[in-house]
């Protein structure tokens, strides 16, 4: 069964469409990667999916009760916030109560433990310096313990090292038997890591399949507007955007 | 300090004060002689100590805990360290009942007429504030239409004030929003009583999905939390138990603004933590309040309101000096 | 803690309780009360004229303060009290005399412990001041003496009229107080200013019961006496209006009533009265 169904999924915004109708699934052991420029439609894609924004078509995610739609599916927003003054293993432990279950539930200290939290367990979260903040947000969602988690720009402000340590976790989190849907900006990582990627671009669906199928020249020059060297590595496909292309 | 603890603490903090408040009064009688006439009939003392000094006291639990219980829960709600309960309107709403019932010679018709009518102020009040935000206005359609109640309430009080043909009735409007404990009996105790209890038990219900708001409300939406439900019930349970307060106390400010701030470091700033300790808290506030405000002036009518605002204001201005640094 | 404090109130009210919670009574009792304790301005100077001695036991604090009460030094002879009900109850009062504006939950409290409280209204009138002095009587069992004195207050009055000229056109009067307040005509002061021999202009000027008067209005209305408060010891802004330069540009008489020669219902108001006879321009002067 999938994870994440869309069918004819739309937004509108003060009359305009923000989103044109798409049709999508996601299966488990997924794990894709949304990419497109700035304003394509990526967080309201996501948002409609999850239902936290109206939208016209159907999700079947967005027509489940709150709490099955939290046992489903984890949510990474993109605005970290961290309202009150409270400790990191407090914090990783309200993805646990999402589901009803206590602090001390093992999924809690497998979070921290994967995220490598277990020495700031006891720290203030907010105090933290932002790459550290951004992984006890993501130890959050993992204490759910959701087969789907929705991750919006995830890797934003994160140094190289532990860039590609997050995606290398949300890789391995789909190979495990999840399913993942996260949306980003680098465009190498997106194609080492990502199973499948879909691009959008002003609201539209554009593209959706391997990385190396979708990653055209053609494709980079009529939707990012950029011109790039690609080079194969063990690791995979590697685009160094070299240019920006004059429209 | 670990949260039992502190809960112990407080509540054996509450528990002095509630003696001392006792205790405080202007018969010359000495604290065991108290005590006894309070459990033993004793002549007039015993009338004092069971139907002056022991409603008065009661009440400071009572109020203090709404106001602290209060300001805790909008504080999680709108997830800001500066909401108070005045901020949905409520107090200036019960202030207007009460103001028209004064000014209209209501409050003569019968005993409890005036907190009655407070009452109803801060129901309508919170009717009109409901309607007005609706169910999609969000957290700041809240508090905007909470700020246009307390300016409607504000207004339509001063403009009362203003055109009152009795100078006595004006004198009592005034006095009454200064907000008192004194001489309050087991009567006001059972019309506030029920409507705080009410009150309290909504805010309670609320503890799991102000947690959940620590993370912002979309977090908080797709980890289970159903956030129209959870803004009616803190709304409706301030409303509920604010409302009470301020009929049978007039205004007290300060106390769910402050309380909640000296109280969050001390829970770890976990928000459903910082209700029960912020209801005690505010129960200790208020009774040292009305014991101070018969140790600082004997026998004179020294309002609570008063009091508070003018210890409350340069605590508050030190806690944010305090913070200037930190993030 | 919220619940053993209740369950403690629950049982302490399951025991019989000293005195009784008594049902408010309307009546004063059928003997002359022996223990009266006043707290209210106006009732505490009624009292003092009217109870026999020992009778009265204690007046409010505010019977001592010269500027609110006309019987000051008198008022030595009494213990003051505070007006909170701990206190008053514990005076053992058979009777509580208190205005319609004494604060209401003391009142309510007494009332409750089941002290008999008599309620008095403020004046607004010389027939609400007489019906005042009756009912005082009445309330502390001395009619003779409440008699005694309205036959005192009607003679007085009656010679004040009979000496009051009458001129053609009776001279205008306004109050005016700190922040630009005016005593309204519909009001006690408005009667008192009326048998002075004055047309008080309040009401001519849209206050019946008093109010903020503009001062454009005052100059332009031009009263022949302007009746001022007594300063306050220690300025205030609001009384700054009163040191206008328009104000004392007026061409009509000024003459000074203090807060209490009119403030309570009180034989006394009659001095006033007198005052403002005296300060009446001579006919013909402008």
């Amino acid at each position: 069964m999938s994870l994440m169904s869309l069918e004819n999924l739309s937004v509108r915004r003060a009359g305009e469409v923000v989103l044109a109708p798409l049709s999508l699934r996601l299966e488990p052991g997924e794990c894709v990667g949304l990419v497109g420029p700035n304003g394509a439609g990526k967080t309201t894609l996501m948002r409609a999916a999850l239902g936290l924004i109206g939208a016209s078509g159907t999700s079947a995610l967005a027509a489940l009760s709150p709490a099955a739609r939290a046992a489903r599916a984890a949510w990474l927003p993109q605005a970290r916030e961290i309202v009150w003054p409270v400790s990191v293993a407090h914090l990783v432990g309200l993805g646990a109560a999402a589901r009803g279950r206590p602090e001390t539930h093992p999924s809690v200290a497998a979070a921290l433990a994967r995220l490598d939290l277990a020495p700031l367990a006891t720290r203030q979260a907010n105090a933290l310096s932002g790459g550290e903040q951004a992984r006890v947000l993501l130890a959050r969602a993992l204490a759910q313990d959701t087969p789907l988690i929705l991750a919006d720009e995830p890797l934003a402000g994160l140094d190289p090292a532990q860039a590609i340590r997050t995606m290398g976790l949300l890789a391995a989190l789909a190979a495990e038997g999840r399913g993942v849907l996260a949306s980003l900006h680098d465009l190498s990582l997106a194609a080492r890591f990502c199973t499948r990627l879909i691009v959008l671009h002003r609201g539209r669906l554009v593209a959706d399949g391997a990385p190396a199928a979708v990653l055209t020249d053609a494709l980079l020059a009529e939707v990012f507007g950029i011109r790039c060297t690609r080079v194969a590595t063990p690791e995979g496909l590697m685009l160094l955007p070299e240019g920006v292309i004059a429209r | 300090m670990s949260y039992p603890r502190l809960l112990a603490l407080l509540g054996a903090l509450v528990a002095a004060l509630f003696v001392g408040s006792l205790l405080t009064g202007v018969a010359a009688a000495g604290p065991g002689e108290s005590l006894r006439a309070l459990f033993l009939p004793e002549g007039p003392l015993t009338l004092v100590m069971r139907e002056i000094r022991l409603p008065r006291a009661i009440l400071g639990v009572l109020v203090g805990a709404s106001l602290g219980l209060s300001g805790a829960a909008l504080q999680g709600l709108m997830r800001n360290p500066l909401a108070e309960p005045g901020l949905i309107g409520v107090s200036g709403a019960a202030g207007l009942g009460a103001v028209l019932a004064i000014q209209t010679g209501l409050v003569a018709a019968f005993a409890l007429a005036l907190p009655l009518a407070a009452l109803t102020g801060a129901a309508l009040g919170v009717a009109l504030m409901l309607g007005l935000a609706g169910r999609g206005g969000g957290t700041l359609g809240l508090i905007l239409a909470g700020v246009a109640l307390s300016a409607l309430a504000s207004a339509a009080t001063a403009l009362v004030l203003n055109l009152s043909p009795n100078p006595f009735a004006a004198n009592e409007i005034v006095f009454w929003m200064m907000g008192s404990l004194a001489d309050r009996s087991f009567a006001h105790v059972a019309l506030a009583g029920p409507v705080m209890a009410l009150g309290w038990a909504l805010i309670a219900r609320t503890g799991r999905g102000l947690e959940a708001l620590t993370l912002g409300e979309d977090a908080a939406v797709s980890m289970g939390v159903d956030l129209g439900r959870l803004r009616l019930t803190v709304v409706a349970g301030v409303a509920a138990a604010v409302g009470a307060a301020t009929a049978v106390a007039g205004t007290v400010g300060f106390v769910g603004l402050v309380v909640p701030h000296l109280l969050r470091r001390a829970v770890g700033g976990r928000p459903a933590r910082l209700l029960p300790a912020s209801a005690l808290g505010g129960a200790a506030l208020v009774l040292a309040a009305d014991i101070a405000v018969r140790l600082v002036l004997p026998g004179r009518d020294l309002k609570l309101g008063v009091l508070l605002a003018l210890v409350g204001a340069p605590v508050f201005l030190h806690l944010i000096w305090r913070m200037r640094g930190q993030p | 803690m919220v619940i053993r404090a209740g369950g403690l109130a629950l049982a302490l009210a399951a025991l019989p309780c000293g005195a009784g919670l008594a049902a408010p009574s309307a009546a004063p009792p059928e003997t002359p009360p022996a223990r009266v304790v006043s707290i209210n301005l106006c009732t505490d100077q009624l009292a003092m004229r009217l109870a026999a001695p020992g009778q009265l036991v204690s007046v409010s604090m505010l019977a001592r303060d010269p500027r609110s009460s006309t019987m000051a030094e008198a008022a030595k002879a009494w213990p003051v009290n505070q007006g909170l009900a701990e206190e008053v109850y514990l005076l053992h009062p058979d009777l509580v005399l208190a205005g319609r504006y004494t604060a209401r939950a003391s009142v309510e409290m007494l009332t409750r412990l089941g002290v008999t409280v008599v309620i008095f209204d403020p004046a607004d009138s010389l027939e609400a001041l007489r019906a005042g002095i009756e009912k005082m009587g009445a309330a502390l069992g001395r009619e003779e003496a409440a008699a005694a004195e309205l036959a005192a207050f009607d003679a007085r009055l009656a010679a004040i009229r009979a000496a009051a000229p009458a001129p053609a056109r009776r001279p205008t009067a306004a109050t005016y107080e700190a922040n630009g307040y005016t005593s309204g005509a519909e009001t006690l002061a408005g009667e008192i200013i009326e048998t002075a021999g004055y047309r008080p202009i309040a009401g001519d000027l849209g206050f019946p019961y008093g109010g903020m008067l503009p001062l454009e209005a005052l100059v332009m209305a031009d009263p022949d006496l302007v009746i001022r408060g007594a300063r306050q010891p220690g300025a205030s802004r609001s009384e700054e209006v009163l040191d206008h330069p328009a104000l004392a540009a007026l061409s009509g008489a000024s003459a000074i009533v203090e807060d209490h020669d009119w403030i309570c219902g009180l034989p006394s108001v009659l001095d006033a009265v007198e005052r403002l006879m005296r300060a009446a321009p001579p006919e013909g002067a402008r």
